[in-house]
């Protein structure tokens, strides 16, 4: 029996009901759920709305919120996670913060008695209005707000009961994934919820956590992060009769991943496919990784070769055609064959990151590769690699453009020249996020670093005698930029330029203005009198004594010296 | 002559970002674009703004002249002198 979202409190449930576990295996009920939604009723009202943030790894605590945000007729504004980027995207849309956002969270009075019982009568809900804004993974791009009606998360409720609603039944629920997206949400919360199944009251960060709990029968929400990666040393047989099923989305589960899962916990492995649109649409065992097959309820087409979805999850109404291209075969089932908005352009080309992708991939020295488009470095392609032994001894003995020339070579008869890597990143893991899904918001910051300048703003260059003669002196005029990739760390709240930068700057200058090709021997005479401080006008003199090698440099502001030395190269000429 | 060379590949690299290379790494003969330095048309329109601005020079983007100008470092080099003069 599923009961419909938002349940009509305090009297859906017996008030003994267990609606979680901690990880001690005691229980809160269905009182003590309610009384955590009079406590933040009393408070949330205080706050400004309509959107209100909600962050809070205690499944019950965030639950409470979110239902004490429903009775309060306003909507919760669920972030992926608390990193600053992502906070900032949202903040235009979200009036206050609450739970564990840091600095960030409204004062919320911990300390304050009972509330004394405050029976709100929940507001007359259409169940078409929004019930929470959620966002996508960004698996493209940036994330993008998504709304859920009541409607839908009922739609998705039913859809998962009348599947697997009666084996379910008796369990308790486990995630290894975050209550803060669009699959934890709904089958870590909502789903046993509303089906009157207990739910662990946090998420597991060790699957070794599952020993404290074999005692109940469960049923485990996770994903490949947790998946592929199943601890040696757990005593697996002893928790062999408690998982009944294993839920896995959010990234494709390898053939060989799902086989030693199931067989060390002697459990069903289900695969799902969704997306944050979409919500749950199709399940599949991953051990033979065949078709997907449709939840009862939900029906699949395909519209110029992309998935278009129909489902009560989201509008029975129309079809939510998707970026996923897909072949569906004659029973309805269907098989995923790539992203279509993977499809980026690049100077008006259009360029497959998948086919980039596949082509690197083949190369022997590749184990890893994932390509996208860098808005922040002039819409080019970067390239993050992970590496084989082979490629690792490559580059220990040959370099780093070498390498990244030799993958180039490779592409060069499939792929535009437009659309060939220009910026490589050379990692040891790839980085994922906590559902384990490799996304361009955890790849795009590994090509930041290099964005910030490492040189100055430069006003002017004064160099006496005739253009094309290799004059002996220099003045470089120049503004140390706010965002200089040297001040950070250097020092935090009072930023200066580090003295070996000066150094480094005096050598590149001269060697720029100076046609310097000496190699460096040593320093001689360095003094630094007074420090230089982003936004500065800096001149910066430079004066080559050809026959001795030595180079004089000096930075000054007006008549107050900053700093003064010698560089002495070998064979300067 | 080399001075200028130097200052060029410097503002190659500057201008177009580039990374894990130096100016010694780029040789004033080789061919900048495709094989060689593996530059494409975008770099092309970018350096050649880049170049303008520096030395003032004007470049008629579709001569054949301006293909010739563009082949190497050297070629570079040799367009700004003659400019100058």
């Amino acid at each position: 029996m599923t009961r419909s979202l938002p349940l009509s409190m305090p009297g859906e449930f017996a008030p003994g009901h267990i609606v979680a576990r901690d990880l001690d295996g005691s229980p809160i009920t269905w009182s003590g759920l309610c009384a955590r939604v009079d406590f933040w009723c009393a408070r949330l009202r205080l706050l400004p709305g309509p959107k209100i943030a909600v962050h809070h790894s205690n499944s019950i605590e965030f639950i409470s919120i979110v239902f004490g945000l429903w009775r309060l007729n306003r909507i919760p504004v669920i972030p992926a996670n608390t990193l600053d980027a992502t906070l900032d995207a949202i903040t235009a849309e979200t009036d206050c913060f609450v739970g564990e956002f840091g600095h960030r969270s409204a004062a919320i009075d911990q300390t304050g008695a009972e509330t004394p019982a405050m029976i709100t009568e929940m507001p007359q809900t259409d169940v078409r209005q929004t019930a929470l804004i959620m966002f996508t993974s960004g698996s493209t791009g940036a994330p993008t707000a998504i709304h859920k009606s009541f409607e839908q998360l009922n739609g998705e409720m039913v859809l998962l009961e009348t599947q697997w609603g009666r084996e379910a039944a008796g369990t308790l629920t486990l995630g290894t994934v975050s209550h803060h997206h669009m699959y934890g949400l709904p089958f870590r919360l909502l789903w046993p919820l509303v089906s009157g199944r207990p739910f662990l009251n946090q998420g597991l960060i060790y699957l070794e956590q599952l020993l404290a709990l074999r005692q109940f029968r469960s049923t485990l929400i996770s994903s490949p992060a947790h998946l592929d990666h199943l601890p040696e040393t757990l005593d697996w047989p002893a928790v062999q009769r408690s998982i009944q099923r294993v839920f896995s989305a959010g990234a494709p589960l390898s053939p060989a991943a799902a086989e030693s899962c199931s067989q060390r916990m002697s459990a069903v492995i289900t695969e799902i496919y969704g997306s944050t649109e979409t919500g749950a649409v199709a399940f599949r065992d991953p051990v033979h990784a065949g078709p997907w097959q449709p939840l009862p309820g939900v029906t699949v087409k395909s519209v110029q070769g992309k998935l278009a979805v129909n489902s009560p999850a989201v509008d029975r109404d129309r079809w939510l055609v998707t970026e996923d291209l897909c072949e569906i075969d004659a029973g309805g089932r269907f098989r995923l064959t790539g992203r279509a908005d993977r499809i980026v352009k690049v100077a008006g080309k259009r360029v497959s990151l998948t086919a980039i992708e596949s082509a690197l991939g083949a190369h022997p020295w590749v184990e890893k590769v994932a390509i996208l488009l860098l808005q922040q470095r002039k819409s080019r392609i970067g390239a993050v690699v992970r590496l084989t032994d082979q490629g690792i001894a490559a580059l220990v003995d040959r370099g780093r453009r070498a390498i990244g020339k030799e993958l180039l070579a490779g592409l060069k008869d499939s792929v535009e020249p437009v659309a060939l890597p220009r910026y490589w990143r050379f990692v040891s893991t790839m980085p994922v996020n906590p559902q384990g899904k490799t996304t361009a918001s955890e790849l795009a910051p590994l090509f930041d670093d290099d964005n910030r300048p490492r040189y100055p703003q430069i006003l002017e260059t004064v160099t006496p005698g005739e253009p094309g003669d290799l004059p002996d002196e220099a003045l470089v005029r120049f503004v140390v930029p706010q965002d200089l990739l040297y001040l950070e760390g250097h020092f935090p709240g009072k930023p200066i330029l580090p003295g070996v930068v000066q150094v480094g700057w005096a050598i590149h200058y001269s060697r720029q203005w100076l046609g310097n090709t000496g190699e460096f021997r040593r320093l001689e005479a360095l003094k630094f009198q007074r420090v230089i401080q982003p936004g500065e006008r800096i001149a910066l003199h430079l004066k080559l004594d050809r026959n001795t090698g030595k180079l004089t440099f000096s930075y000054a502001s007006g008549d107050v010296s900053h700093s003064s030395g010698r560089v002495v190269f070998a064979g300067a000429d | 002559m080399e001075a200028l060379e130097l200052e060029l590949k410097q503002l190659i690299i500057d201008t177009l970002e580039l990374e894990d290379i130096t100016p010694d790494d780029i040789d004033s003969t080789e061919p900048l674009f495709n094989e060689g330095l593996g530059l494409d048309s975008i770099d092309a329109l970018e350096l050649g703004v880049a170049l303008q601005k520096r030395y003032a020079i004007k470049l008629n983007a579709e001569a054949e002249e301006t293909r010739q100008h563009f082949a190497s470092v050297r070629n570079l080099a040799l367009l700004v002198q003659s400019q100058r003069q």
